[in-house]
């Protein structure tokens, strides 16, 4: 109980103002979504104990990560319920991580993507930029949801390369 | 040995993992530190990605998507030809004259030259950077086809390689490849090492020490080193 406490609280300490500003662009800046993410977060977070060490690295890159695959969730949910009109803006990526914490402008992105293989590219554009689940992105390109999932894998890691070749990244 | 998540790391930073897919690839992250690092390492690119906004992205995509070569190149080669035939045209025209007054100038000189065919032949562009790609045979049952093309440098043999694994209904998961270079010495060397599943494709340059000539055999094998392809240097 104590230990809970304490993990809640150096996290909090550490990440809390970060986490909140991040979770008001997830929910638009509406204050009381924005609460309801931040503590379900470090719900998930307490229950994850794992991978709140940094020896396994960034803690507010996970903490990130888990803030917006809930608020993902939430607009499917929201979506969904409306059939295939989308009245919703699905949650806005996170802002900078310390790590790189300096202007990336727009077109080095735009750099970046452009140098990736057509099907990371589109793979991408469906299950970052869209919002699509592997099963939805696995229906609209045609390709096993297997696939799907490898490319992302792939995608992501030939991003990486190139954003470290163009030192955006280390 | 990689172990069945292997491949979920990505969709899970990008939010594309179902709850309950997700959930269980966080089960699974208490226990394997390789996933662990994995994801820390591409945690980063979201919110990078985030930087371009969803309809840039799209518009990048179709744009590198009508750029791309496999679309561009009907047209060029169409455009080639008519270059070729406009160019060739021009030329009949300057080589009559120069012929006429070679001609002309002949019958003083007594040396006048006829052009022979190879004077309208107009070269194709060719670049060094791309030769020509070679198909590997297959020495195994095998459904991934590669081809290959070398290039001689000063610091020895640049090999590219195109290899393709087909959409199967009864395979889904991705293999682990390698290529080989062989050399007349025997000496093996590892040119490269990637996973592909079905439906994908790979491009890779890796450069091995040994020169052209010195170059026997290039070998792709499958994870338990069996030769599945393979090509004789000539």
């Amino acid at each position: 109980m104590d230990d809970d406490a304490e993990l809640l609280r150096a996290l909090h300490a550490e990440h809390g103002e970060a986490l909140f500003s991040h979770a008001l662009r997830l929910t638009h800046g509406d204050r009381q979504q924005a609460e309801d993410l931040f503590q379900e977060t470090l719900v998930r977070a307490w229950r994850q104990p794992h991978l709140m060490s940094p020896q396994h690295g960034p803690v507010r890159a996970w903490l990130f990560t888990i803030a917006r695959n809930l608020a993902i969730d939430a607009w499917r949910k929201r979506t969904a319920r409306v059939g295939e009109v989308i009245t919703d803006e699905l949650p806005e990526p996170p802002p900078q991580f310390d790590e790189t914490d300096r202007a990336v402008e727009a077109w080095t992105i735009a750099e970046a993507l452009s140098r990736l293989s057509p099907v990371h590219r589109e793979v991408l554009v469906e299950c970052f930029y869209k919002g699509r689940s592997i099963a939805e992105a696995a229906a609209r390109l045609g390709v096993p949801p297997g696939t799907v999932k490898s490319r992302t894998h792939y995608a992501l890691q030939s991003l990486r390369l190139v954003l470290a070749e163009m030192g955006v990244v280390r | 040995m990689r172990c069945e998540h292997a491949f979920d790391d990505g969709a899970y930073v990008l939010g594309a993992l179902s709850p309950s897919e997700r959930a269980s690839f966080e089960r699974h992250l208490a226990e394997c530190a390789t996933c662990r690092e994995a994801v820390a390492n591409i945690a980063v690119l979201p919110g990078l990605l985030g930087r371009l906004s969803s309809a840039d992205a799209a518009a990048v995509a179709s744009a590198t998507a009508e750029f791309a070569i496999e679309q561009r190149l009907p047209k060029l080669v169409a455009a080639v030809g008519r270059a070729r035939r406009k160019d060739r045209a021009r030329l009949v025209v300057s080589v009559l004259v120069t012929a006429a007054v070679a001609l002309f100038a002949g019958v003083t000189a007594g040396m006048a030259r006829i052009p022979t065919d190879s004077a309208f032949h107009v070269p194709l562009p060719h670049s060094p950077s791309s030769p020509a790609m070679v198909p590997m045979v297959s020495v195994a049952k095998t459904y991934a086809t590669a081809e290959l093309a070398f290039e001689d440098t000063l610091a020895g043999t640049v090999i590219t390689m195109h290899c393709a694994y087909p959409m199967l209904s009864e395979f889904h998961r991705p293999y682990l490849f390698r290529l080989f270079a062989i050399g007349s010495d025997g000496q093996t060397e590892q040119v490269s090492s990637w996973m592909a599943a079905p439906g994908e494709e790979v491009w890779l340059t890796g450069t091995v020490r040994l020169n052209m000539h010195d170059l026997m055999r290039v070998e792709l094998r499958a994870k338990d080193n069996s030769v599945l392809l393979a090509y004789n240097v000539p």
